[in-house]
């Protein structure tokens, strides 16, 4: 067998490292450039190599635009400083105003203080309130302690696994050493060394040299070049440059790969209602593009109006009827309003697509349980617990501590909280919880120290901030009651208890 | 487990250990049968062809056909009519050599018989075949590894031409409506070049052709009909010809996306992303009657949409299955994904065919050799979704006494208060009578630990503390015991220790604490249960600080004098320290009942006179501070003599000997105003020999340094310097220790005067102890003058404030502390608060 077919076939089938093993072996063998006659195996063997380590550490960059924390912090992509609710990420929808809306007081929020959504993926996450934003302290503050970091910048563009490549890569074409001019010429092994530039080894000025020199030998007609300078420009932070090379991109061919990375510019830019605008477009041309859908559903999630954010989700399933992000979104919809045997039905759907996790398993506890189907509930919880780990068994229990106050059993639901505190000790929902049944006990120190902890912890949760205000009221701390009350009417404004808390308040004050 | 999954019907392992690629498999009739049944032909890397016929429902032996050492490895297996000889025949690529062959078979027999074959002096990477040129023939097209065409007409070479611009071979179409063949090229784009136009381009000479290639000057260039740039390296490309619309498509699967092209001038017409890397692909038929695959003329795409919406879609007529490397195969109809199904191995060739007397079955191959004949569908699950086992259904009751032991246990936890365990260590000390022998230590307390009353051995590891008074030495304060067994009625073990009474100092405080740290130790040497401590604490006797010198040793006027006087009849001088006497052996120095004077270590002398009333006692020393110790001492005494029934009263009426309180004082702070001085200078000296040294290095850095100047004689001055004054302040520190104990003396001894002379309370005693503290830290920052001068002012501002208690603002007094400069204040602060206490002020909040 030729070794360079062998290769080759593997190349094909995506068995990487024992292609660029046949690869390395044939070029230590004929070092490229060496002798003219060898020239075309060992230049093919090196185009191959190449490919197939771009390949080893390609990642889908178009699926993942989480923001790293500096990013976050020192955002001044955002065209508008003070949008208007509704027209940035950052000022989202208040829900309970309009039709489909889930009230705060139903729909939970993140760890960043955002709604739950059905799916998490990369960006969910991205901070939303005043608070938490633009706070060093909470952005680079964990989910649990030890335990994770906050994203950077390089952050998932690098993969684990392909962490030590880097150095491996770093020698096989010195990024540094190449004559942006010379490769651009090179026209069959240009396009492979940009890509291995950008995938593997993230050096995305080099791969704007070479990209705006190949786009111009090409006399502007390459819609991949000018896509690919768009990335890079993307990645460097030049949006505006970005945005023009990929209309000028589009002009050239339409690709949905490049209408989705213009999408992503608009998002960049804090611009939601232009990126839906830009998929509306495309989707023009390409109405069946689950990707393009999926692009404007998220959108409409991000700005917390899941009610519009659901028919699209259902529009993918006609599509795709296995995209497990849609249902997942349809069932947490249809739990948060109130439909918990609907949400049990796709939840079920996703247990024959053969899903698998704690998160699931809880779920469809959950729904069992609001469907009143108790027996089911507890043994969907057993499976969710010993399918757990350190991660998410908190959560398990804190449900299932709701699953306890549910059914009236005091004493399990306060042990499951102390169980979730003990495994996270920034568990607020929790601690919010435990104050509440402390307070039943009569402990009112006790009580009052959870509710603190609570909204210490988590800044975006305006449960603990009323408990707290109501306990201190009673026990006649007033000041201290009118400014827990105070920052509960800030995170939920249409908080009607807190509102009449308020009202009371005030009248002991103008009384005194 | 996902409920969809292919199901399969027949499989089978190929070969073991071998390797597959997407066209290493072809199925077809293909040693011309009479049923026209298919056969899957398999050729492997290592050179083995099979020939499999799946027959019924799992493999048996008999399925396979043929099994054949092709003795060099097989890159291509296709069927065709290759040749006139029969009517289907095999076609094999080598990497060398194509060869066309027939397989013949009986009921029990299959033969391969080889008909033609052709070699060629390049690596072959894959072939192709059709009727290129309008031929009547199959023609063979044969790509090498480097880019050479070779086209074979039965057994004779049409022509062979070197493609343009080559460098890594990919997969080969042959457009039979236009007559062209479609490639792959490097820079991410499909070629489109006419059969014509390549038969016309070559002179059949590769060698020369790639010379000309080379030169980048020759202007004759082979150049493609068209160019459609996808962006993506093409895997698969699949020529489709759609039976209801009567056209060709071209379509072909990238990394991401799948394409489908028209032929005719390589513009896009279809696009769709994947969310996976498609590993195969096959394109079929249903029977149907309508349109294509969306099309951008007849068809626009948001009525397609639309109608997929209302699920009324009218086609199908092309379908799609797609496998990918996460093991799913999807199958698509027109654009709608209807179903997925889960594969045990990433599938990397599909295709559809009858197989045995059954339509549509799935052919599968993995480039292990796993080789499956599958079709979709869902069983019922068995059970039906049943969480639980039902055989162990779930016992509630079982699970409620369970849950009622935890929450017991629970309970329990939380109520129990913390028990001590029964084992503890108790330290007895004891005193053992002072060797007198060598005069100079005196004294060695046992520490006797008790038995252990249950008789069995537990073992303890134990950390053993002595705090000792300031004018006391041991030799070691501290003890370590890894293990100390305890067992039955065993003397519990001693530890000794020999403490001496200073020669420099005179004596405040006689406690002795002593702190024992344990933790029971169980077998494996490591230390289990709580950390546990014991304290026990022991007064040293008198006769441990004193000796007693003849009476009168001390009797000069400048002796300081405190005479106190009683309400009851004491008895002499010498019966209150009858023990001292006793212990001390020193009978014969007491001869005068009325008087005894007792000598410090230090030599300080302290002579206590009963006068003839027996109601006056005057102690007497020509030190101030030191007559503490004996007072302290002797109105314990006296408490315990004379105070059985509560009526001694002890009264001081001289006045308050202030005085020489203040020249204590006095000596304290100027202790601590010369260390502070001395720091001062001790700063300037390290700040100055610093920058010298920064000096001296740049001189050495430099090149060209300047001269030293006598700059190193500097050095040396500032370091001598430098250490004299640290050890001055080191002398420093160690007699304001000194004068630190005198003052702690001094004040406790003021304030038990006042105490007895204004006949304070308990409490006002306690507080007024806060306040002029007799406790002298030298360590911190804020001395003793500066704390003691802010609770004088404090008292003065409050309880004793000029219009009594009642005027007092609480609020007005400043809470900082300032460091003073001189003692003076204090001093007029400390007379101030003597004066109003004297004047009946009450020290009381």
């Amino acid at each position: 067998m030729d070794p360079f077919v062998l290769a080759l076939s593997r190349f094909n089938r995506q068995k990487f490292d024992e292609c660029i093993e046949i690869c390395t072996q044939m070029l230590d063998k004929n070092p490229y450039d060496q002798v003219i006659s060898l020239i075309f195996t060992s230049q093919a063997a090196w185009l191959l190599k190449c490919r197939a380590l771009t390949k080893k550490s390609w990642i889908d960059d178009l699926e993942i635009d989480e923001e790293g924390v500096a990013d976050i912090l020192m955002d001044e992509n955002a065209i508008n400083n003070a949008p208007r609710p509704g027209t940035s990420f950052s000022r989202p929808l208040s829900s309970a105003g309009q039709p489909g809306g889930i009230s705060q007081m139903v729909r939970p929020m993140s760890n960043a203080g955002r709604p739950i959504t059905g799916y998490q993926r990369p960006g969910t996450n991205r901070p939303v309130t005043g608070s938490s934003r633009g706070n060093l302290a909470t952005a680079l503050q964990g989910q649990r302690p030890g335990t994770n970091r906050p994203v950077t910048s390089g952050g998932r563009m690098i993969r684990l696994g392909t962490a030590s490549m880097i150095q491996q890569g770093a020698q096989f074409i010195m990024a540094d050493k190449l004559n942006a001019k010379n490769v651009a010429k090179k026209k069959h092994i240009a396009k492979a060394v940009v890509d291995y530039l950008i995938y593997v080894e993230s050096n995305f000025r080099r791969a704007l040299d070479i990209a705006s020199e190949a786009t111009s030998l090409v006399n502007y007609n390459d819609w991949w070049w000018k896509s690919r300078i768009g990335k890079c420009q993307f990645k460097m932070g030049i949006i505006k440059d970005a945005e023009k090379q990929f209309i000028s991109s589009l002009k050239t061919q339409d690709m949905i790969t490049t209408q989705i990375e213009l999408a992503k510019i608009a998002i960049k830019q804090d611009q939601p209602l232009r990126a839906i605008e830009i998929y509306t477009n495309a989707m023009k041309k390409y109405p069946y593009e689950t990707h393009l859908i999926t692009g404007i559903a998220r959108i409409h999630d991000l700005l917390n109006d899941p009610g519009k954010a659901v028919t699209f989700y259902k529009k993918i399933l006609i599509f795709d009827n296995s995209s497990i992000e849609s249902i997942a979104q349809l069932a947490s919809y249809h739990f948060y309003t109130d439909q918990p045997e609907v949400a049990l039905r796709f939840y079920r759907r996703l247990v024959q697509c053969g899903v698998q996790n704690t998160e699931l398993w809880n779920n469809l506890g959950l729904c069992c349980f609001y469907a009143s189907q108790y027996d089911m509930a507890l043994s969907c919880f057993d499976r969710a617990l010993s399918l757990s780990d350190d991660t998410n068994a908190a959560d398990v229990w804190y449900n299932i501590g709701h699953v306890g106050i549910g059914i009236g059993d005091l004493g399990l639901a306060y042990q499951c909280f102390k169980i979730a505190v003990s495994l996270n000790p920034n568990h607020a929902e929790a601690f919010n919880n435990l104050g509440v049944l402390e307070l039943r006990r009569g402990n009112i120190e006790q009580a009052r120290n959870n509710y603190i902890q609570s909204s210490k912890i988590a800044s975006y949760l305006f449960e603990p901030c009323f408990n707290a205000s109501l306990l201190m009221l009673k026990k006649g701390e007033f000041q201290e009651s009118y400014q827990m009350a105070n920052s509960a009417i800030q995170i939920y404004p249409e908080h009607a208890d807190s509102k009449e808390l308020l009202k009371t308040l005030n009248q002991h004050f103008s009384v005194m | 487990m996902s409920i969809f999954q292919i199901k399969e019907l027949w499989s089978t392992n190929v070969g073991s250990k071998e390797e597959f690629d997407k066209n290493s498999i072809c199925i077809g009739n293909v040693d011309n049968s009479d049923s026209r049944e298919n056969k899957i032909i398999v050729g492997s890397f290592e050179g083995i062809l099979r020939v499999y016929k799946p027959q019924a429902d799992s493999f048996s032996i008999s399925d396979m056909l043929l099994e054949k050492n092709m003795g060099s490895g097989i890159l291509q297996v296709d069927v065709g009519r290759f040749s006139f000889t029969c009517d289907i025949s095999l076609a094999i690529l080598h990497s060398r050599k194509l060869v066309v062959g027939q397989i013949t078979s009986t009921d029990t027999f299959s033969n391969f018989k080889v008909l033609y074959e052709h070699a060629f002096d390049r690596n072959a990477y894959n072939f192709i075949s059709g009727g290129f040129g309008k031929s009547q023939k199959q023609v063979v097209c044969v790509q090498s590894v480097d880019g050479a065409l070779f086209f074979y007409e039965h057994e004779m070479l049409l022509f062979q031409i070197q493609l343009p611009d080559f460098l890594i071979p990919g997969p080969l179409l042959y457009a039979q409506n236009i007559d062209s063949l479609i490639i792959t090229n490097t820079n991410l784009e499909l070629e489109c070049y006419r059969f014509q136009s390549l038969q016309a381009y070559t002179n059949n000479n590769i060698a020369a052709q790639k010379a000309a290639q080379q030169n980048e000057q020759n202007k004759s260039r082979l150049e493609p009909d068209w160019i459609c740039n996808i962006g993506e390296q093409a895997h698969h490309l699949v020529y489709h010809y759609n039976k209801i619309s009567k056209r060709h498509d071209v379509v072909v699967v990238g990394e991401q996306t799948y394409f489908i092209l028209q032929e005719t001038d390589g513009k896009i017409r279809y696009q769709r992303r994947l969310e996976y890397t498609p590993s195969c692909i096959k394109t079929y038929h249903l029977p149907g009657n309508n349109k294509d695959i969306y099309e951008n003329d007849d068809r626009n795409g948001a009525a397609i949409a639309a109608q997929a919406v209302q699920n009324q879609h009218d086609s199908p007529c092309f379908s799609i299955i797609m496998g990918s490397f996460s093991h799913y195969l999807m199958v698509y109809k027109d654009v709608q994904l209807v179903w997925t199904a889960k594969t045990q191995t990433a599938p990397i060739y599909v295709n559809v065919a009858k197989i045995g007397n059954m339509e549509g079955l799935i052919i599968t191959l993995s480039d292990n050799g796993w080789l499956q004949v599958v079709y979709l569908g869902t069983d019922t699950p068995t059970q039906n979704v049943q969480i639980s086992d039902p055989a162990q259904e779930m016992n509630y009751q079982q699970m409620e006494y369970e849950h009622q032991k935890i929450l017991a246990r629970i309970r329990n936890q939380e109520d129990e208060k913390q028990v001590e365990p029964e084992e503890k260590i108790t330290i007895t000390p004891q005193l053992s009578s002072f060797i007198e022998a060598t005069g100079e230590y005196i004294d060695d307390p046992k520490n006797q630990l008790t038995r252990n009353e249950q008789g069995r051995i537990i073992r303890m590891s134990m950390k053993l503390q002595l705090q000792l008074p300031p004018n006391v030495f041991a030799e070691t304060t501290n003890f370590k015991f890894e293990s100390i067994n305890f067992s039955g009625r065993q003397t519990p073990p001693v530890i000794k220790v020999h403490i001496y009474p200073l020669k420099n100092c005179f004596p405040t405080e006689t406690k002795v604490t002593l702190t024992a740290t344990y933790q029971q130790v169980s077998q494996n040497q490591e230390g289990s249960g709580q950390l546990r401590t014991s304290i026990s604490e022991i007064q040293m006797p008198l006769s441990f600080f004193v000796t007693i010198g003849l009476p009168g040793a001390a009797k000069e006027p400048t002796d300081f004098k405190i005479n106190l006087i009683l309400n009851k009849q004491t008895s002499s001088a010498v019966s209150l320290f009858e023990d001292v006497i006793e212990s001390l052996q020193a009978r014969e120095m007491c001869t005068n009942k009325k008087q005894i004077s007792f000598i410090y270590h230090n030599q300080v002398p302290v002579s206590l006179l009963v006068s003839k009333d027996d109601l006056k006692i005057r102690l007497q020393s020509p030190d101030f501070s030191s007559l503490w110790f004996i007072l302290n001492e002797l109105i314990r005494r006296l408490n315990d003599l004379l105070n059985g029934d509560g009526e001694l009263e002890i009264t001081f009426s001289d006045a308050i000997p202030l005085n020489e309180l203040f020249q204590v004082i006095d000596e304290h702070s100027g202790y601590r105003q010369e260390i502070a001085k001395l720091k001062k200078v001790l700063e300037d000296r390290s700040y100055q020999f610093r920058i010298i040294q920064k000096r001296l290095l740049n001189r050495f850095k430099d090149k060209n340094p300047s001269p030293l100047n006598n700059l190193d004689f500097l050095l040396n001055h500032t370091y001598v310097q430098i250490i004299d004054t640290g050890s001055q302040i080191d002398q420093l520190h160690q007699q304001q220790k000194q004068s630190s104990l005198k003052l702690s003396a001094a004040i406790e001894i003021i304030l038990v005067l006042l105490k007895i002379r204004f006949k304070m309370n308990e409490d006002e005693y306690h507080i007024l102890r806060m306040h002029l503290s007799p406790y002298v830290d030298d360590e911190s920052e804020q001395g003793w003058e500066d704390v003691t001068n802010a609770a004088m002012t404090n008292l003065l501002k409050t309880c004793l404030a000029k219009g009594g208690k009642g005027n007092s603002n609480i609020s007005q007094t400043t809470n900082q502390i300032k460091t003073l400069q001189d003692a003076s204040k204090l001093r007029q602060h400390i007379t101030l608060v003597c004066d109003r206490i004297s004047k009946g002020g009450k020290i009381e909040y």
